[in-house]
């Protein structure tokens, strides 16, 4: 029988759970191990160590109403929900809460699109719609929409928008989507955002923020209240997407590329996600490249530069996406030549160039669909069967070539410190407008001892980060007050406001304890 | 990982065909006959088996599934079909593969499929 919530009685427990049958159902509520064990982390970094947590029961209902009894009950019995809409978050947590015995809310059952407008190109959808039902309901209606699914695609719009997750296309930026929701206060009262709070409101996906304080955010990566619908803005069908690659010979031409970058990016010219390559970094298993660097004194700059050009390789390169008219993408590929001319001995290359929507014969010859807008599990094929899982260490950092030195130089040494191997996957990516993001990737296996050592480098790297002034932008389960810690400015001021906060909503603490560090007042630890 | 000798490949084949007559008992309702088999030479991709074809029967409440496989290979099938009707994996060890079905409301244990 799995575990009981923390400061819960069985007998308390057993009326609620008598309770949540009546409200949604005696077969949506599950509470064998045979069940609870599917809510588990399936890449949990405490893989058969007692931390690793376990669920209580679980409850799936369909539509607000039980969402609202559910939570009236929870408040009755002090019992913690954690939700979840489609429960993917992989590398996050997947579907298990942050506090061992919390009570899984699965709203994957909330599954109605309940509208997606090709005139103005937003949906509006409830928290189980998967990436994969949105664009099959786009494709069978035939509506003039283009999704950005986040890679894999099988999460949910809202799971991926509350947790801030990011795409590829130019839409990526997942929480800039956002308008408009419904939410279930731990009160079970229940609030609609923005243009949502209008009676009769006609614009509730059009305007994002209504009257008075702007509050949508408070309910992303947070403990405040279960948002049961939520408006998203979609982009209106490209004509076409292309790539152009660039790349430059030299160590330093990184800082007038990522200035270049910048501007074509926040001038809306580069439209999608994308990282910096590393010709070094693809070849550190090179005998020849290992051999410099283990010389007396190591590799200078000026010897790798030419190892590069005996190779005839570039020091660094990136692919530029471009979305939109055709007549438009090749002056805007243009128009970006002409911008890194600039840097002298920078070079240039067509990339992929794509018709869209794309058509099944397109998509046979791509590896990856995603940044077609089209959701896909190819990921998972790409990466094989290689350990169990991973989790991911994703700091933002500013976006200037300085800062990707800085970065990819601290990383460097936490790595030798740490007995750290070859887990930067994304150098510099743009996932997010106006920086940088970097992903740590590290392997989760089912080995206890290496996974203590992981997490003891996930750690130090999110200390290190802190230190340089670069924070995580979500984290798993695990470091989730580590990474809360790390946003400590005048005495952790913002966690004591999220903390000022929680104890008003929710005061018996029943929505996600723990989420994003913040715990209700009777499980709060006291901060050094 | 040790290599499935084609001795053990055809006997954890066989196995896995006739456990799909534990479904039939274990579930409620009536089960579709084999439409379908999927070989896959490597850990594939299997957006298009379930955009295509699995998500719609899913849909049904038909379709289960029985493989014979690499213990990783049903991960992304088996999260998939969680979110339409709750199905359980359920598997059974051999040397290197293992055998498991999808189905709904498919209650075997290892010992029943282990005995089919």
């Amino acid at each position: 029988m799995p575990s009981l919530p923390p400061g819960v009685n069985r007998k308390d427990f057993q009326d609620a759970i008598a309770q949540f049958q009546a409200a949604v159902g005696k077969e949506w509520v599950f509470t064998s191990d045979e069940d609870v064990d599917l809510y588990r982390d399936s890449y949990s970094p405490f893989w058969n160590e007692p931390e690793d947590p376990v669920p209580s029961a679980a409850l799936a209902p369909d539509g607000v109403e039980q969402v609202q009894q559910i939570v009236r009950i929870a408040n009755k019995y002090k019992i913690p929900l954690w939700t979840v809409s489609t429960g993917k978050n992989l590398a996050y947590g997947g579907s298990a809460p942050r506090l061992s015995g919390s009570v899984v809310l699965d709203l994957k059952r909330m599954n109605r699109i309940l509208e997606v407008n090709d005139r103005n190109h937003y949906a509006l959808v409830e928290p189980g719609v998967s990436y994969f039902d949105l664009y099959r309901y786009t494709q069978e209606k035939g509506l003039n929409v283009f999704i950005d699914a986040p890679d894999p695609g099988w999460g949910s719009p809202m799971g991926n928008t509350l947790d801030r997750g990011g795409g590829h296309t130019p839409l990526r930026d997942h929480f800039s989507t956002l308008c408009g929701m419904e939410v279930v206060l731990a009160s079970g009262d229940v609030v609609r955002t923005g243009m949502g709070a209008l009676p009769n409101s006609r614009t509730w996906q059009q305007y994002k923020y209504g009257f008075g304080p702007y509050v949508d955010g408070m309910f992303t990566q947070s403990n405040y209240g279960i948002v049961t619908k939520m408006g998203v803005w979609l982009y209106p069908m490209p004509e076409m997407r292309f790539t152009g690659i660039v790349s430059v010979p030299k160590h330093d031409d990184l800082i007038p590329m990522v200035d270049t970058l910048s501007y074509l990016m926040n001038s809306n010219i580069v439209l999608g996600t994308t990282s910096i390559a590393s010709s070094l970094r693809a070849l550190a298993r090179d005998p020849e490249l290992i051999a410099l660097r283990s010389k007396a004194g190591g590799a200078g700059i000026p010897e790798l530069e030419e190892y590069l050009r005996g190779k005839n390789l570039p020091y660094w390169s990136i692919e530029l996406p471009f979305y939109g008219p055709t007549e438009v993408v090749p002056a805007q590929w243009a128009f970006a030549k002409r911008k890194f001319s600039a840097i002298p001995g920078v070079q240039f290359r067509d990339g992929a160039s794509n018709k869209l929507p794309p058509g099944p014969e397109d998509l046979a010859k791509v590896a990856n669909p995603v940044p077609l807008g089209v959701p896909s599990l190819a990921i998972f094929a790409a990466l094989g069967t290689n350990g169990v899982g991973h989790i991911d260490f994703s700091p933002i950092t500013p976006m200037t070539g300085e800062a990707v030195f800085e970065m990819l130089d601290v990383f460097d040494k936490v790595s030798n410190e740490m007995g750290i191997d070859n887990v930067l996957s994304v150098i510099a990516g743009t996932y997010y407008p106006r920086s940088f993001f970097f992903l740590f990737t590290f392997p989760i296996v089912h080995d206890v001892e290496r996974n203590r050592k992981t997490r003891a480098a996930f750690q130090r790297l999110v200390q290190v980060g802190a230190e340089h002034g670069w924070g995580e932008y979500r984290t798993h389960l695990a470091f989730m007050d580590d990474v809360a810690n790390a946003y400590s400015f005048n005495n952790h001021a913002l966690l004591r406001l999220h903390e000022t906060l929680k104890d008003a909503l929710d005061p018996n603490g029943i929505l996600a304890p723990g989420k994003s560090g913040i715990w209700p007042k009777h499980m709060r630890k006291r901060r050094v | 990982m040790r290599q499935c000798s084609r001795r053990i490949f055809l006997k954890r084949g066989l196995r896995a065909c006739s456990t799909s007559a534990v479904i039939f008992p274990l579930s409620a309702r009536p089960v579709t006959p084999y439409y379908t088999v999927v070989f896959d030479e490597r850990f594939g991709d299997v957006t298009n088996l379930f955009f295509s074809d699995l998500d719609l029967r899913w849909k049904l409440w038909l379709a289960c599934l029985i493989g014979f496989t690499t213990s990783a290979s049903p991960f992304c099938l088996h999260r998939l079909a969680r979110d339409r009707i709750m199905m359980r994996l359920l598997s059974s060890d051999s040397s290197d593969l293992v055998v498991w079905i999808i189905g709904p409301g498919a209650r075997a244990s290892k010992k029943e499929i282990a005995i089919a």
